[in-house]
């Protein structure tokens, strides 16, 4: 795999494969994780769970459990604050901790801590509660018809919000087609399955000062969040993040640290909480599970007159995040050429795990049935699906993902050295062995970096160059492995001019971070990394301004590399950071340090896209299906470090196959249980079933990005479900419409059946 | 036991798990918990030069027995095994909790088989799940630790 960028040759550290800087302590396993922490009297908490997907709780008794040795606070509705819990970013909060209603099976009764996690798992079972079963309802579809039973008492119909939006005429756009094309698609509640469960460790200092260790991708929202909760100055609240071992969206919500406050306040002790493997898949967060309805319409020579969807999403029992529908809509009306475009969205309650932020936030959803509607276009009117893509997709100019006009797009290179790749000429000529069929699909992919506009998009950041010519750079934003930490070190010495290794990145304190509204929405890079190199660039004219001083040269005639400042002109002549710092301190009589500070404002969120290729064999007597190869082409701009940019890429295609393919969680009709919470169930791609990979970056230079980078963490989500479902019509000419695409679908797709 | 090279001994309740007693009598917290059903490898230590899930094995297993950590992989303090070293510089390492388990499974198969195929690599490694990098950089970083090794 190569990359281009032929910017960053000049570089001395943006654009190369530098390895993370945190990576030593990871492979000794010296990196402290949440749960590999301990704090002097610490207790452990366990969680009393509903059974009942839907019920009232009449009663709870917490009295025999009081009385246990070694149990030293339980929680339950009759001491926790009947307050709505805040939630992160402006969404209507609907969840009262330990409430009287319990709505989905693993929902919170009660909670303890004990001086042993066994001691509080023996309390829990002396909490006597009585439950008074409700009727509860696991389908979106059968949540919004009249009658359903209601997930909260105050939200009729079941739905917590609703869009509609319309662009030009959509009637008359359909009248005008040459064919009309509808279709209904279906998205699983995946799981992010990260290694690291959540947990989190609380403690009061005798001061009250509450300190909260939790693997948070946003520890500078949270906060805000859990002082309000807990009725406390915020000032007296930090949150403190250490090694985060996965995030991908799951880790934005407040999910156990309150309760870890609560039971810490009332024992007076630390307390720690990290939920069992069963309990992450169970009762944490998931990918929001969408029915989108989709309408087209086509001109016989490929060009799109409407487009016109409906979607469901399955929100669960409580809402923690509205966007996805949004998304999701924008992958289907935002993507292609088409002046009228209609969109209805409904977020629907149901008595199931909650959903929430999961890397893609709608748009792999969105994608899978824009972009198997446009095979299934593609195929009808005899074009190629890679030239019908070339054709009527989006381009500078057209309004993109962000909302605003496209600046610059790689796309059309993906597309065309894509194809190359995978051997695109070879589709229609299956050589499969007896039994099976192979086939190559292609999708192709766009994500905008950061929030676009649907919540404010901004980040600070603070550079510190010590006398010794080393650096801190203060950013608020989270490493959750993602390497935000090397990569803004980098940016942050290739502007100031210093080794790598002179800069140190501090992140994930709220007491020294500088803000972010956290990593999220592919932003983390572009955004801290504005604010990084901004920040940077301020400390080093101050430095240069010394510098030019000592050195008898004016300021605009320095630059620096390595440590070193120099004349360009002439580079012998300069000096080394560390010897102008020194300078600088001893003229003024003691230390000095240059700081600078630095807002960002990610106004632009400009997309990156992408294309993808499966090939597949289909097993036509069992419906298993092997991706053979993929390729995944991308436009992220400039890579700061490539490296870095292919390893989330990588990353993020064993979730997307595994989304397409095996990762089937699976509820029970009847009773709405999470019938597999385990690996052994719950199938995530393993090394032996990850395809061949070839991955390779389009760079194309983002004006507004640092260096010329924009956000790529989502993208790479978003392509596989479709190019595999069209690689499997193109092997088999079954049309699978759900996913993640099982053999049994595929089986009954393959035999004509309603799968 | 012996553990690391050095022999060890700790008093430990008749049930407690491997996984539990390094990690909390011991406070060796390299080795991780993930799953504790056995099913995700990130609890890998290798036992008798054999790999197993440590959260599922009885403590008791590893009376009078070696067992390695990933506290135990570096050959010395300040150095790093190829295996190691080939995790950093290829960049298969993301958020690290996958890391301990994952060296100690390359480490048993390279011990094993010095010159694996990348086939035999990722067979080797199908015990240890990560949701970070897809796996590819850490196949490649094995399959240049193997070929570092061999000289």
């Amino acid at each position: 795999m190569m990359s281009r960028g032929a910017e960053t040759e000049n570089f001395a550290i943006v654009g190369k494969r530098v390895p993370l800087k945190d990576a030593p302590e990871k492979v000794t396993g010296s990196a402290l994780f949440t749960g590999d922490m301990t704090l002097p009297g610490m207790l452990y908490a366990k969680v009393m769970r509903s059974p009942y997907a839907h019920a009232k709780v009449l009663r709870v008794d917490t009295s025999k459990a009081e009385r246990l040795p070694g149990v030293k606070a339980v929680l339950s509705k009759n001491n926790a604050p009947r307050k709505l819990i805040p939630v992160v970013f402006d969404v209507p909060p609907d969840r009262v901790a330990f409430d009287d209603e319990v709505r989905f099976i693993g929902d919170e009764v009660a909670a303890v801590a004990a001086v042993t996690e066994e001691i509080a798992a023996e309390a829990l079972k002396l909490i006597k509660v009585d439950y008074k079963e409700l009727p509860a309802v696991f389908d979106p579809e059968e949540a919004i018809k009249p009658g359903a039973p209601l997930v909260h008492a105050d939200k009729p119909g079941n739905i917590t919000s609703s869009i509609k939006s319309n662009s030009g005429d959509v009637e008359a756009g359909f009248r005008e087609a040459d064919h009309v094309f509808e279709e209904t698609f279906r998205t699983s509640a995946q799981r992010h399955a990260c290694m690291e469960t959540h947990g989190a460790i609380a403690s009061f200092d005798p001061s009250g000062k509450l300190t909260v260790y939790t693997p948070s991708q946003l520890a500078l929202v949270l906060q805000p969040i859990l002082a309000e909760y807990l009725d406390m100055p915020m000032s007296k609240v930090r949150i403190i993040k250490p090694y985060l071992g996965g995030g991908f969206g799951s880790k934005l919500d407040m999910v156990v640290e309150h309760i870890c406050a609560l039971l810490s306040k009332i024992a007076g002790k630390p307390v720690k909480l990290i939920l069992s493997r069963e309990e992450e898949f169970s009762v944490g967060i998931s990918r929001h599970a969408c029915i989108i309805r989709l309408k087209v319409g086509v001109k016989k020579d490929g060009t799109i007159t409407a487009i016109d969807t409906r979607i469901l999403s399955n929100e669960g029992a409580y809402v923690y995040k509205t966007g996805p529908i949004g998304l999701a809509a924008k992958a289907i009306v935002l993507a292609y050429k088409c002046p009228n475009s209609r969109f209805e969205g409904h977020r629907v309650y149901t008595n199931i795990m909650s959903a929430g932020a999961y890397r893609g936030y709608g748009n792999p959803q969105g994608s899978f049935a824009m972009e198997s509607m446009i095979d299934m276009i593609a195929e009808k009117l005899g074009i190629d699906p890679v030239e019908f893509r070339l054709k009527n997709y989006r381009s500078v100019g057209d309004i993109g993902f962000s909302c605003k006009p496209i600046k610059v797009t790689g796309m059309a290179e993906c597309l065309t050295k894509g194809k190359e790749k995978i051997g695109w000429n070879r589709r229609g000529k299956p050589t499969a062995a007896e039994g099976k069929k192979r086939g190559i699909g292609v999708a192709v992919i766009c994500h905008a970096t950061g929030t676009t506009g649907y919540q404010a998009d901004y980040t600070t950041a603070s550079v510190r160059l010590n006398e010794d010519g080393t650096a801190q750079v203060f950013t608020g934003t989270s490493d959750l492995g993602t390497g935000s930490n090397t990569t803004l070190a980098q940016i942050a010495a290739e502007e100031l001019g210093l080794p790598l290794d002179a800069v140190q990145v501090v992140a994930g304190d709220t007491d020294i971070a500088a803000f972010d509204r956290g990593a999220f929405a592919s932003k983390t890079l572009y955004n801290a990394g504005n604010a990084v190199k901004s920040a940077a660039a301020k400390v080093k004219q101050m430095v240069m301004a010394k510098a030019a001083e000592k050195l008898g040269v004016d300021a605009a005639g320095l630059d620096a590399r390595n440590g070193r400042i120099f004349a360009k002109q002439s580079p012998d002549r300069g000096a080394t950071y560390t010897e102008i710092a020194k300078a600088v301190s001893k003229s003024l009589g003691g230390n000095i340090t240059f700081m600078a500070n630095a807002l960002f404002e990610n106004t632009g969120f400009p997309e990156a896209f992408g294309a993808q290729f499966a090939e597949v064999e289909v097993d036509t007597e069992t419906g298993q299906v092997e991706v053979l190869k993929f390729v995944a082409m991308q436009d992220n701009g400039i890579a700061i470090n490539p490296m870095v940019v292919e390893g989330q890429i990588e990353g993020a295609l064993q979730h997307s196959i595994g989304y397409s393919l095996t990762e089937n969680p699976l509820t029970h009709k009847k009773t709405g249980r999470m019938l597999n919470p385990d690996f052994r169930n719950y199938l995530v791609l393993t090394a032996v079933d990850m395809p061949k990979t070839e991955v390779e970056l389009v760079q194309t230079f983002e004006p507004t990005g640092p260096f010329g980078a924009k956000g790529m963490g989502e993208l790479p989500m978003v392509g596989a479900a479709p190019a595999i479902a069209n690689a499997i019509y193109n092997a088999t000419g079954a049309r699978i419409t759900e996913i993640p695409m099982t053999p049994e679908r595929v089986f009954k797709a393959l035999r004509g059946v309603e799968g | 036991m012996r553990l690391n090279g050095e022999p060890v001994e700790v008093d430990i309740e008749p049930g407690a798990m491997l996984a539990d007693v390094l990690r909390n009598e011991l406070v060796l917290t390299g080795t991780k918990v993930a799953c504790g059903e056995g099913e995700c490898g990130a609890c890998t230590v290798i036992l008798d030069g054999k790999v197993i899930n440590s959260c599922i094995a009885p403590a008791m297993k590893a009376m009078n027995k070696e067992v390695l950590t990933i506290e135990g992989v570096a050959p010395g303090p300040g150095k790093l095994h190829p295996l190691q070293e080939a995790f950093i510089e290829h960049g298969a390492v993301q958020c690290g909790y996958c890391t301990p388990g994952m060296i100690l499974s390359a480490k048993a198969l390279l011990d094993e088989n010095p010159s694996p195929t990348e086939h035999e690599v990722r067979v080797g490694l199908s015990g240890n799940l990560c949701r970070c990098t897809g796996y590819v950089k850490i196949v490649e970083a094995v399959l240049a630790a193997a070929e570092k090794m061999r000289k």
